[in-house]
């Protein structure tokens, strides 16, 4: 089973590689440092909304309330802070959003694991639930004045270099999170018994409480674990658009999802690592940010992202693993 | 146990009519004649059914296991090229009913293509439907460029505006599919093997069941839903758009779970799509009314209103687990 | 089943109680305050919010009930669900900036059959209306935007065209105007792309705007239509430290790019005063209400109002001049 996990995520990054290939060839400006660096940077949002929903794919569930998460995180961070006017560091705003987005989690948590409700209707109601309160109770109105240490945050970068052609080509700070993100996600689900214990919820609830597993610690941990990381890049979008815009990031669930199941994760549970998510987030970022490189007409634009789409998971499908799937909503 | 189950799902249908009723009661206590005026009943018959008919696809889907994303696409791409025949200056009779099963073809062909990658390509539902969900809204828009196809004939835009004894023409198409659908779930043996295929599919595979044409008559079904929903979508609006309708889809989504049906496949009825499509609808109109009154109106926006989605769902599903709670 | 049935039966006889006690005769004599609905592609946004602010003064100074409503999300098909409410509710009359003309024309209809007045705004093509007013011609501000960047390109080089979404009509007249006025006037100058669509959206214009640049290093200029365009394109051009040789103009609001503005990414934003626009439709609305018809040159009391351009074709068009232009100069007069 191992086996054929490691060749899915073989395909995946051979299909990237030969994408990014095809890009190159069409437009050698794909080969640069600085669009590297764009793509990187393009993928830091979802890949952390990505990781939360892999979580809570292996767990067997599904969450379409990340986005609606991390755009309530996202502005009531922004409020608070402003509102204390406050002047210190970044590092307090996405403390703050995570703690938000924990929160809202929980929420999520409380009905799962103790009301024992389908995590869809729950995340769907809750997705509701959350962006209505926000807009109608709390505010429509952009921030367009993030507090300093946000846009401090925003400019930071990890290395810069200054181009031939006059251009700045910076890997921001914010990317480093993504990757310490991937980091602790992945130790916890491949080495540690809470993480095993995901797994084995997600492969078989019954057998896993008979196992022993305290299913409900478990939920909550899954459900606020996923809430602390859409409540982080929603903080982190907002360093990024320098604002803080309400209606910003719900309408993404279905491309993170996608992201996450072309990374391997079954929706069935039981399912998925960090490794294949990454490379799904950054096939999906590779394709939509190079559809200009391409000259692809923008009526166009949505077709070829469809048919990519298409064939690539119809591409991993063949890689063997798939005849394995289950039942279940996907 | 079967039973069990099934008498607790029929509480469950019981305690939809309820939360119904409820909903209508509050609205019609909150705005009085308003609410209950007839203009204000023969709108929300006008508005419902193409929700109502989408939520019957989405629902199609969900019991096979499966799920369906590309409904409002194909809805856009079938009404598209029935708006393309019937936008001709000499637009006649026949151009009316060539349009009509152009549409119904184009829908039927999208949900093939649907039933096709998910049961021989081996693609999963959420990925193939997200999948042509982009592609067929992109294809709308390389038809058109994006532009509107507006002005059909007055006969055809009977079916989205025009009245049949004084019952709105859509409400009518809308409960022609359902009872449609309800016989074909409940009367026929392909409705049975539907639900198996939700159920259990590795039984249905043991009980011999053509998995892969199921899921291509699934399909096939749900996108002919979706088509039928565009083409009332744009007799009522005279127009046909590329990216019309995009909020449906997680309304639809939400009627469905609403409604009771099972995201893991193998149950849904079309009694409460009925019921759950109504109460929306009851909560809809009634909040946008109540944006009258002098002391809420201003406390109400469309925002409250998807906000008391959100809750009532919730709330429906807490009611319904309080009631079957049983130690496992 | 029979507890549930107990419960529904009370709740039906009370709604049909309650329904018969209020429904007395609405007695409605000589001058009244008008109910007057405006109807905005999006609730929320601060353009709409803008535009609230001009509707709600509108109500201050005549007495009549005026009120702005917007669907959830840019969806229109969540609009005609709100018209169509509205209709049901008996007000006097809607104005209405559609999310798509096409898609709300049988919705108008119906509303003017049942004498409601209709005036609109942003829809030039808009056949089921009383009135139609403009801020401004499409073309000609599309084409007055091209000449700012023509300005700042120095009248040569590579550009790229945004809008909000390839099915807005207006953004698309404005971009429109716009090449036209390069392919006339302008020679040197060359544009790169087809237009780029960015969904109103200010993260996918930041994006689309950094791979312009990489897919045309030479890119010398960018116009915008959505204001998202003016804001995102503003960030990108900052971040890449372009300000001195990609000149970004396009329509926004003062709040979403005043620091782009600053930094000189984002060379000029131009707009109308959406409260202006509120405020002018109800007062045509009004007047429509009470039987006057608004003619060629009427000067409706607000600034870029104050004498109205009538159609030649279409005789219930009317043009406004109501485009201000905003640089890093002027910017502070503006507080939204």
């Amino acid at each position: 089973m191992r086996a054929l996990l490691h060749r899915h995520e073989f395909y995946l990054a051979a299909l990237t590689l030969a994408l990014s290939a095809g890009i190159a060839l069409a437009n050698p400006a794909f080969c640069s440092v600085a669009n590297l660096f764009d793509l990187c940077q393009g993928s830091t949002v979802m890949g952390l909304f990505a990781l939360g929903v892999l979580i809570v794919l292996v767990s067997g569930g599904i969450d379409v309330s990340f986005a609606a998460i991390g755009a309530f995180s996202m502005y009531v961070t922004s409020k608070v802070l402003l509102g204390l006017d406050f002047q210190g560091s970044a590092a307090v705003a996405l403390v703050l959003g995570g703690a938000i987005g924990t929160l809202l989690g929980l929420f999520n948590a409380f009905f799962i694991g103790f009301l024992r409700l389908p995590t869809l209707i729950v995340t769907l109601g809750s997705a509701s639930l959350f962006r209505g309160f926000l807009l109608a109770f709390i505010g429509t109105a952009i921030v367009n004045t993030l507090p300093a240490g946000m846009v401090r945050f925003s400019k930071l970068t990890l290395w810069e270099m200054r181009l031939a052609d006059g251009t700045i080509a910076g890997l921001p700070a914010s990317f480093l999170l993504l990757v310490v993100a991937a980091l602790l996600v992945g130790c916890v689900l491949q080495g540690t018994m809470l993480g095993r214990g995901i797994y084995a919820l997600g492969g078989n609830p019954v057998a896993a409480a008979r196992a022993g597993f305290n299913l409900r610690g478990r939920q909550l941990f899954i459900y606020g674990g996923t809430g602390l990381l859409s409540g982080l890049a929603g903080v982190v979008h907002a360093c990024m658009m320098r604002n803080a815009n309400p209606f910003d990031l719900v309408g993404m669930e279905l491309n993170v999802l996608a992201a996450v199941v072309l990374g391997g994760a079954g929706i069935t549970g039981g399912r998925g690592t960090v490794l294949g998510t990454l490379l799904g987030v950054g096939l999906i970022v590779t394709i939509n940010n190079s559809l200009i490189l391409l000259d692809v007409p923008s009526y166009w634009q949505k077709v070829v992202v469809g048919a990519v789409i298409l064939v690539s998971t119809g591409i991993t499908a063949r890689t063997g693993w798939a005849r394995a799937r289950g039942a279940g909503l996907c | 146990m079967l039973r069990r189950l099934a008498q607790s799902r029929a509480s469950g249908g019981v305690r939809l009519l309820a939360v119904t009723l409820g909903v209508f009661v509050l609205m019609t206590i909150l705005n009085g004649d308003r609410f209950l005026s007839g203009r204000n009943l023969a709108s929300m018959c006008f508005q419902f059914p193409e929700l109502g008919l989408f939520a019957l696809a989405i629902m199609l889907a969900l019991i096979t296991g499966g799920i369906d994303l590309s409904i409002i696409s194909i809805a856009n791409l079938a009404g598209l090229s029935a708006g393309l025949v019937l936008a001709q200056s000499t637009a006649s009779g026949l151009h009316v009913i060539l349009a009509i099963f152009l549409a119904l073809g184009v829908s039927i062909a999208c949900g093939l293509l649907n039933g096709w990658l998910i049961g021989y390509a081996g693609l999963t539902p959420i990925l193939a439907t997200l999948g042509t969900m982009q592609l067929l809204m992109g294809l709308a828009f390389a038809l058109t460029k994006g532009h509107a196809v507006a002005g059909y004939p007055e006969a055809f835009q009977t079916l989205g505006n025009g009245t049949l004894a004084h019952v709105p023409v859509p409400l009518l198409v809308f409960l022609l599919g359902a009872i449609v659908l309800q016989v074909l779930l409940s009367r026929t043996a392909l409705g049975i093997r539907l639900s198996l295929l939700g159920t259990n599919p590795t039984a249905a595979v043991f009980a011999g069941l053509h998995v892969r044409r199921l899921q291509l008559a699934t399909y096939a079904l749900s996108g002919l839903l979706a088509g039928i929903a565009g083409l009332i979508v744009i007799a009522r609006t005279n127009s046909a758009k590329a990216d019309y309708g995009t909020s449906y889809l997680l309304q639809a989504v939400l009627v469905a779970m609403l409604a009771g049906v099972d995201p893991r496949g193998g149950f849904g009825t079309v009694w409460g799509i009925l019921l759950a499509v109504l109460s929306l609808q009851f909560l809809s109109s009634g909040l946008n009314l109540l944006r009258f009154h002098e002391a809420v109106g201003p406390y109400i926006n469309n925002f409250t209103k998807e906000f008391t989605w959100g809750a009532l769902l919730l709330l429906v599903m807490v009611l319904h687990c309080a009631k079957n709670q049983h130690p496992r | 089943m029979r507890r549930t049935a107990i419960l529904i039966v009370p709740m039906l006889a009370a709604a049909l109680l309650l329904s018969c006690r209020k429904s007395g005769p609405n007695v409605a004599a000589g001058p009244r305050p008008y109910t007057i609905a405006t109807i905005v592609k999006l609730d929320g946004i601060a353009w709409f919010e803008r535009m609230r602010e001009g509707v709600q003064r509108f109500g201050r100074e005549t007495g009549h009930k005026c009120f702005l409503l917007g669907p959830a999300q840019a969806d229109a098909a969540l609009q005609v669900q709100i018209i169509e409410d509205v209709i049901a509710q008996g007000v006097d009359a809607i104005c209405v900036v559609p999310f798509s003309v096409e898609a709300l024309e049988p919705v108008l209809r119906k509303a003017r059959s049942q004498g409601i007045v209709v005036v609109s705004h942003e829809a030039s093509n808009q056949v089921n209306t009383d009135a139609i007013i403009e801020p401004f011609d499409n073309l000609a501000y599309g084409a007055h935007l091209m000449d700012h960047l023509a300005h700042h390109m120095g009248a040569s080089g590579q550009y790229a065209v945004f809008v909000g979404s390839l099915t807005s009509k207006s953004h698309n007249e404005w971009i429109d105007g716009a090449i036209a006025r390069q392919k006339g006037k302008y020679p040197q100058m060359e544009l790169v792309t087809e237009r780029i669509e960015e969904y109103d959206n200010q993260n996918t214009a930041y994006e689309k705007t950094k791979e312009l640049i990489r897919a045309y290093p030479e890119l010398k200029g960018i116009q915008g239509s959505a204001s998202t365009t003016a804001a995102g394109a503003g960030l990108a051009v900052e971040e890449k430290g372009l300000q001195e040789k990609l000149a970004v103009v396009g329509s926004g609001l003062v709040s979403q790019c005043r620091q782009y503005l600053v930094s000189g990414s984002t060379k000029l934003i131009s707009f109308w005063d959406p409260a202006d626009a509120g405020y002018v439709m109800n007062k045509i609305a009004v007047m429509l209400l009470e039987g006057k018809r608004p003619s060629d040159g009427l000067d409706l009391g607000v600034p870029g109002y104050t004498q109205l351009r009538q159609d030649t074709e279409k005789p219930n068009l009317f043009y406004g001049s109501a485009w201000v232009d905003v640089t890093r100069q002027n910017m502070d007069a503006y507080n939204f």
